[in-house]
């Protein structure tokens, strides 16, 4: 019994620790977001904008996958992993991931435009690692949903055969 | 279309090894102190080879990593093996959180005076908390697959 409560335990504890780990993600890209826009306002040229719009745009759907992120730990806490649920969560982080490549894609002309008139050619650089980024977590989650589809069809012919 | 992602993953994997390895090699000819030593006493500073000594944490981990891609590619995923991989990842994390740590204590403790090792320590604060991240969420994965391996072992057992 005091065996199980522990395993119960350290497990509540690791998700409670990256839902910790996300929201301060979360809270860091807020704060980095305010303070691109402190400084494009202070720039007065209007020269970083396009990047400024990019970032917020990016900035919904990246929020929106925290949020389903959270919500899946949630679901392994209660034990239910293997569920609908989550692979709704991880269909929606994956849909969220591709959005973010696509408006990185479509913002990189601006991008580089910027980085050629500011001579900052690791702008470019930026764009290139999140567009790969967001590719790599699209992927990631389109595996792991796959995978928990699986398990979910293996434990729904363990309840039927029970 | 399963095959094609876990591939492209092994891929992204590999590169991030082959970035990692090359960074590494790489770096020591860079520094201030490289310039009048020859190619061997470059290397032969012991906190360098600390340094790929603890890498060796991390390509370990790298390696599981890719094993474990192979593994649900070949869609082996519910097995003892993978859940054997998730572990060593886990335990690589754990590893190099404590070398990192040890590092950068190193540092902070025998820098010379003169010397503001700032910028190192952000990094090895950053490497340190990215390593505990990943070590929870491995053995967050490893619990939900040991469970589902148990699953599918009574399932199997039913038949």
């Amino acid at each position: 019994m005091i065996q199980q409560y522990k395993i119960q335990f350290m497990k509540k504890s690791s998700t409670l620790f990256l839902k910790l780990v996300i929201s301060l993600i979360g809270i860091a890209v807020l704060a980095l977001c305010l303070l691109f826009t402190t400084e494009v306002i202070k720039a007065e040229d209007m020269l970083f904008l396009p990047i400024l719009i990019i970032m917020y745009l990016t900035a919904i759907p990246f929020f929106f996958a925290l949020y389903q992120t959270t919500k899946l730990l949630g679901y392994i806490d209660k034990n239910i992993a293997f569920s609908k649920l989550s692979i709704k969560a991880l269909r929606n982080i994956k849909y969220c991931a591709i959005i973010i490549s696509v408006l990185y894609v479509a913002g990189m002309p601006f991008i580089i435009s910027v980085a050629e008139k500011d001579d900052a050619p690791g702008a470019v650089g930026f764009g290139l690692i999140f567009i790969l980024a967001s590719i790599v977590v699209a992927t990631f989650t389109a595996v792991l949903q796959r995978l928990v589809q699986n398990g979910l069809d293996m434990k729904s012919e363990n309840d039927l055969t029970i | 279309m399963k095959k094609s992602s876990t591939i492209f993953l092994q891929i992204v994997i590999l590169m991030i090894g082959v970035v990692a390895l090359i960074i590494m090699i790489r770096f020591p000819l860079t520094e201030g102190r490289a310039t009048n030593l020859d190619l061997f006493n470059i290397y032969a500073d012991p906190f360098i080879i600390y340094g790929y000594l603890a890498s060796i944490a991390f390509f370990v981990a790298l390696c599981q990593a890719f094993k474990l891609l192979g593994l649900i590619g070949q869609n082996k995923v519910l097995s003892l093996n993978s859940v054997k991989a998730l572990r060593i990842i886990k335990c690589c994390a754990i590893v190099l959180g404590v070398l990192i740590v040890m590092g950068g204590l190193y540092i902070k403790i025998f820098h010379t005076q003169d010397d503001d090792p700032a910028g190192f320590l952000a990094i090895c604060i950053v490497t340190t908390f990215i390593s505990i991240v990943i070590a929870t969420a491995a053995a967050v994965f490893e619990k939900t697959l040991q469970s589902a391996v148990n699953i599918k072992s009574e399932n199997d057992s039913t038949i």
